[in-house]
């Protein structure tokens, strides 16, 4: 005889539950990752997705894909300013031609935070950012290089003309008078 | 109520802003009024050296004085006039007609047999030029030309009829010639009776009114017979100072005073006077004014530093610059300056530091220099900062038998040549040599402080032709030494000491390839180089022939050195695409300058040679038609005449070669050539008696060029870590050119010095009309572009050529000031790199400056208002603290409404 009152709590953490993520972060324990895939296998024995899990998948590697391609944009864009900014130094042309160099590599520095919250296959995606965030990277130090502040030219090295060590030592004469 | 509080607030800001303006130091008048006499100071002397002749003038209170006129020694024809009260120099004017010194003179009368009610005086010169001038100012009133004056000039101011003044003047054909003292015109002449001929002659001794008729004068000559002989100049036996002019000015029995102006041997003029006092007769001395004419006749200068803050050879006191200079020594400073200021305002303070500036002494703007005139044998110490510049610090009496004298002060070249030559020495002491015909008589001397610190005679065997500074020894007789070359090729060590031996010797090693001297003939026109060696049989240095270079059919008018001091940030200089254009540096190198002795010479050279073949292989351009900067002019129809005639050698003094020629056609050679090698440039200037202009010589010399993308990070070129004079290919320059016309005559030239050379090197020009200019080095480019410029170019500063040097007034560092024309220019550095310290010398006056070729990026100027920014700081806090506390009082009281 089923007891009157009774309390039914679900142990499985959800995705909106609190420290969801967290926990998911943490590493699994001894076992669980076997118990898991014995657990999918059992649900979906023939290995296929789901009908509601492959439109997620599909949908994450979308947005995977238009963050990778984010830069692109923006390097047409900043190109644009910089051509328009000059090869003088103002405060127009420093402030697009920093943004140039210091966004691309903030970027390729922070990619898995960038592409953190996917769960699915982000390899291509990132490979497409880092290398769109190169590019950009380039173009900022082609603008640098054309406002001479690369080091690109004989100039920039006029210091390491030597100095000749002397073979003869001579001494320029007092006046006499 | 509110507009009220806001309108009250307003004008308390106002009113302490202007109690502020009003307390500061006075507004700035001008954009360089305010400068003025506040970084520079100008000595004006009499300019003819020690005293001759004088004549007092009480009338307008002015001692005239004079040179001795002689027909023996070389006098100066400068007559000048002094206030008797405080020495100032009212006046001086150059009464001769001839520029050159060596053939000019002239004689000089004062009024009419009394001087002191006289308003003028006459002077006439040897080519026959009467001239009369006011005493009041030194105006003069006319001039008139005689036949011919005597070979010594002489001339009397008599009265005649107790009215009209006559001058008369000694004719060379034994005739007293009589001028109207009015006008000027030639009234009468009188003939002595006919010389007998066989060298007798008529010498006019004196002109005097008759004391008997009122119409009538005495004439008083003799005839005299000419023979040949010499007169003994030398005088003075001993080395003192002895007077030669004694002029009693003011002799009152009644008070018991005297008045006397002296003039010593050495050009000391000291105007003092005797008194005596009360009953028991004692005399008190009082000395008025003293005055140093032999600062007229200056053939050298050296500025030391004289801070105490200063550094010396000890890499202690480097570090102790260093720390002074950083930023809390420059607050320390500046909190000085305000105690300074303080103190000079009110004397509250501490009185004692009015005249000490801290900031001179940790910029290094406290500068001695120690002046040498070989023509009076003395030599000063003189101030060149704070409230005391311009005066004589110390003085010292060189030996008089002496034939000439030099300050020695620098040494050898570094062995790697980073930075420049550095062949000088922070050292304060300076050898100070008197050279005879038989002995050297040295004296090691503190050139801040004049203290002797040692001194000994050596003798010689043969005439000094040149003297080799070099390092001495801290525990010998001087740190500073010299090697004498012998015109025998001996050398002679001084001071001759176990100690500077020794040193010497090391340095003899000090590079591969040993230490080299050289001598300059100006005689026989060649250069020839030796290398100073070691004898270890008989422990003696001998000077052994390396090179030689002759100088045949030429004669050598000018030869310049590198400045030794001079530091040079780079090696290269950047261009405008990017490229490097290597300078040339070679410490060894001399510039001579040659002209041809005669015209016949002139198809003889090789050069001409070689230019009459040019000329005749090529079509001839059109007259008038030349390569714009050019330094050959277009040729004409008659070719010869536009052959060089000056030659600006290139002569390496390690192996005696000739690295590079220039020629110059139609140069004046009577007119005086100057040179300053700067750098890799060679600055020179002359007359061009074609063009009848004052031309600038430019030689930019460099060792080659590296393409903008020659040296990279990917790409290094070969580069030789040695220099040596004896390799052929590498020891030459590549030359380029260029000549600019100035349009004033160059008496003088010279480089503004830097701490570092990072500032910009400015070029220092003496005209003839006095003054001081300074011009950017990129006026004076070689590489300033025929047509119009290119981007490049224009990226670089480079202006289009145009032949004339346009004369600006903010170019003159002397300002609106009249000198006589400067014969030399030095510059030394300072602690910071923005400031120069310039000092023109070699004429009657003397000019000290400081200046900034780059504008003083690193110090704040003098005239900085530390006054005015400081009240109005402080006027603005208190304005707010009590804006604060009535906005305190509105808002509790709008809280009680």
């Amino acid at each position: 005889m089923p007891r009157k009152y009774g309390f039914s709590i679900d142990l499985n953490l959800k995705e909106n539950h609190e420290g969801y993520i967290v926990l998911s972060k943490c590493p699994s324990t001894v076992g669980q990752s076997q118990l898991q895939k014995a657990e999918h296998k059992s649900v979906n024995p023939t290995g296929a997705p789901a009908k509601n899990n492959v439109a997620l998948v599909a949908k994450r590697k979308q947005k995977a894909m238009a963050i990778a391609m984010k830069p692109g944009s923006q390097v047409a864009m900043n190109a644009f300013m910089m051509y328009m900014s000059g090869s003088n130094l103002n405060i127009f042309s420093i402030n697009t031609t920093s943004s140039a160099i210091l966004t691309p590599i903030t970027s390729i520095f922070g990619i898995n935070r960038t592409f953190a919250n996917l769960d699915v296959d982000t390899n291509m995606a990132k490979a497409i950012y880092v290398g769109l965030n190169l590019v950009w990277l380039a173009v900022g130090l082609y603008k640098m290089s054309a406002m001479r502040l690369l080091p690109t030219t004989s100039a920039d090295f006029a210091d390491s003309i030597v100095w000749k060590d002397m073979m003869e030592t001579s001494s320029i004469p007092s006046i006499m008078g | 109520m509110t507009t009220i509080n806001n309108n009250n607030n307003f004008l308390v800001v106002v009113l302490i802003v202007l109690i502020s303006v009003l307390i500061g130091d006075e507004g700035v008048n001008a954009m360089y009024k305010d400068d003025v006499g506040v970084l520079d100071f100008s000595i004006a002397t009499a300019g003819h050296g020690p005293i001759g002749v004088v004549h007092t003038n009480n009338k307008n209170g002015i001692v005239i004085t004079t040179d001795k006129p002689t027909t023996t020694t070389t006098t100066s024809c400068f007559v000048a006039g002094r206030q008797i009260n405080d020495g100032s120099l009212v006046w001086r004017r150059n009464v001769c007609s001839v520029p050159d010194e060596d053939a000019q003179a002239h004689a000089i009368a004062v009024g009419n047999d009394d001087d002191d009610d006289a308003d003028a005086f006459y002077t006439v010169d040897n080519v026959g030029i009467v001239r009369a001038w006011t005493i009041e100012n030194g105006d003069l009133l006319w001039d008139t030309r005689i036949h011919a004056a005597a070979a010594a000039p002489k001339l009397w101011v008599t009265k005649v009829g107790g009215t009209t003044t006559y001058v008369a003047v000694a004719s060379a054909e034994d005739e007293l010639v009589f001028l109207n003292a009015e006008t000027g015109t030639i009234v009468d002449k009188v003939s002595a009776s006919k010389s007998t001929g066989n060298g007798q002659r008529v010498e006019w001794l004196s002109v005097l009114s008759s004391s008997t008729s009122t119409s009538m004068i005495k004439i008083i000559f003799s005839k005299v017979q000419v023979v040949d002989g010499t007169i003994q100049t030398d005088m003075f036996g001993a080395d003192g100072d002895s007077v030669v002019v004694s002029s009693l000015l003011e002799c009152s029995s009644s008070s018991g005073k005297m008045t006397v102006l002296l003039g010593t041997e050495r050009g000391s003029t000291t105007l003092f006077s005797l008194e005596t006092t009360g009953d028991d007769g004692v005399v008190n001395v009082k000395v008025h004014w003293t005055a140093e004419e032999g600062l007229a006749s200056l053939s050298s200068a050296i500025v030391l530093d004289a801070s105490h803050l200063g550094s010396d050879d000890l890499v202690e006191e480097k570090d102790a610059v260093s720390r002074k200079l950083s930023l809390a020594g420059r607050l320390n400073s500046q909190w000085e300056d305000v105690v300074g200021m303080l103190s000079t305002a009110n004397g509250l303070i501490n009185n004692n530091a009015v005249n000490f500036s801290y900031r001179d002494h940790l910029f290094g703007f406290v500068k001695v220099a120690a002046l040498l005139s070989p023509k009076v044998h003395r030599i000063w110490g003189m101030s060149t900062a704070g409230k005391d510049r311009g005066s004589i610090r110390w003085s010292l009496d060189l030996p008089k038998k002496a034939i000439w004298h030099s300050m020695v002060h620098g040494t050898t070249n570094s062995a790697k040549a980073t930075h420049g030559i550095h062949g000088d020495t922070h050292s304060r002491e300076i050898l100070v040599l008197s050279v005879s015909s038989a002995s050297v008589d040295w004296m090691c001397i503190d050139g801040t402080s004049g203290a002797i610190n040692s001194q000994d005679s050596i003798k010689i065997s043969s005439p000094v032709v040149q003297v080799l500074p070099v390092y001495g020894t801290n525990t010998g007789g001087c740190r500073q030494a010299s090697i004498l070359l012998g015109e025998d090729l001996s050398l002679t060590v001084v001071p001759a000491d176990t100690e500077t031996n020794a040193l010497i010797k090391k340095q003899l090693y000090k590079t591969p390839n040993g230490l080299y001297t050289h001598k300059i003939d100006k005689v026989a026109n060649k250069v020839e180089s030796y290398r100073v060696a070691h004898t270890e049989e008989d422990d003696k240095f001998v000077a052994r022939s390396i090179g030689l270079t002759s100088f045949a059919g030429e004669q050598i008018v000018k030869v310049a050195y590198p400045l030794r001091h001079e530091d040079v940030k780079s090696m290269s200089t950047i261009l405008g695409d990017n490229s490097l254009l290597l300078k040339y540096i070679n410490p060894h190198m001399t510039v001579v300058v040659t002209v041809l002795s005669d015209s016949e010479h002139q198809t003889a050279t090789t050069v001409a040679t070689a230019l009459e073949k040019e000329r005749n292989g090529k079509a001839k351009k059109p007259v008038g038609a030349g390569a714009p900067g050019s330094s050959i002019p277009p040729s004409s129809q008659n070719g010869s005449e536009d052959l060089p005639n000056m030659f600006i050698n290139l002569v390496d003094t390690v192996s005696g070669r000739v690295l590079y020629r220039h020629s110059h056609s139609n140069v004046d050679g009577d007119k005086k050539v100057s040179v300053v090698i700067s750098e890799n440039w060679v600055i020179y200037t002359y007359v061009n008696e074609k063009t009848r202009r004052t031309e600038i010589g430019v030689l930019t010399l460099h060792e080659g060029m590296i393409e903008p993308k020659g040296l990279t990070f990917f790409a290094r070129p070969e580069q030789s870590t040695s220099f040596s004079s004896f390799d052929a290919r590498e020891s030459k320059p590549v030359v380029l050119s260029k000549v600019y016309a100035f349009p004033k005559a160059v008496t003088a030239l010279g480089v503004t010095s830097t701490r570092q050379g990072i500032s910009r090197q400015n070029i220092l020009i003496a005209s003839s009309d006095g003054a001081l200019n300074t011009i950017n080095k990129m006026i004076l480019e070689t590489r300033r572009p025929v047509g119009e410029a290119k981007p490049e170019e224009k990226k670089e500063g480079l202006m289009p050529y145009r032949e004339l040097i346009p004369e600006s007034p903010l170019f003159s560092l002397t300002y609106n000031q009249t000198n006589e024309p400067f014969t030399s220019i030095i510059s030394t550095a300072t602690s910071l790199e923005s400031q120069s310290l310039v000092f023109g010398f070699g004429g009657p006056d003397l000019f000290f400056t400081r200046t900034s070729p780059t504008k003083g990026f690193d110090v704040l100027p003098e005239t900085f208002n530390k006054i005015l920014v400081g009240s109005t700081t402080a006027g603005i806090v208190i304005a707010l603290l009590v804006v604060q506390r009535m906005g305190k009082k509105k808002t509790l009281k709008q809280g009680w409404l």
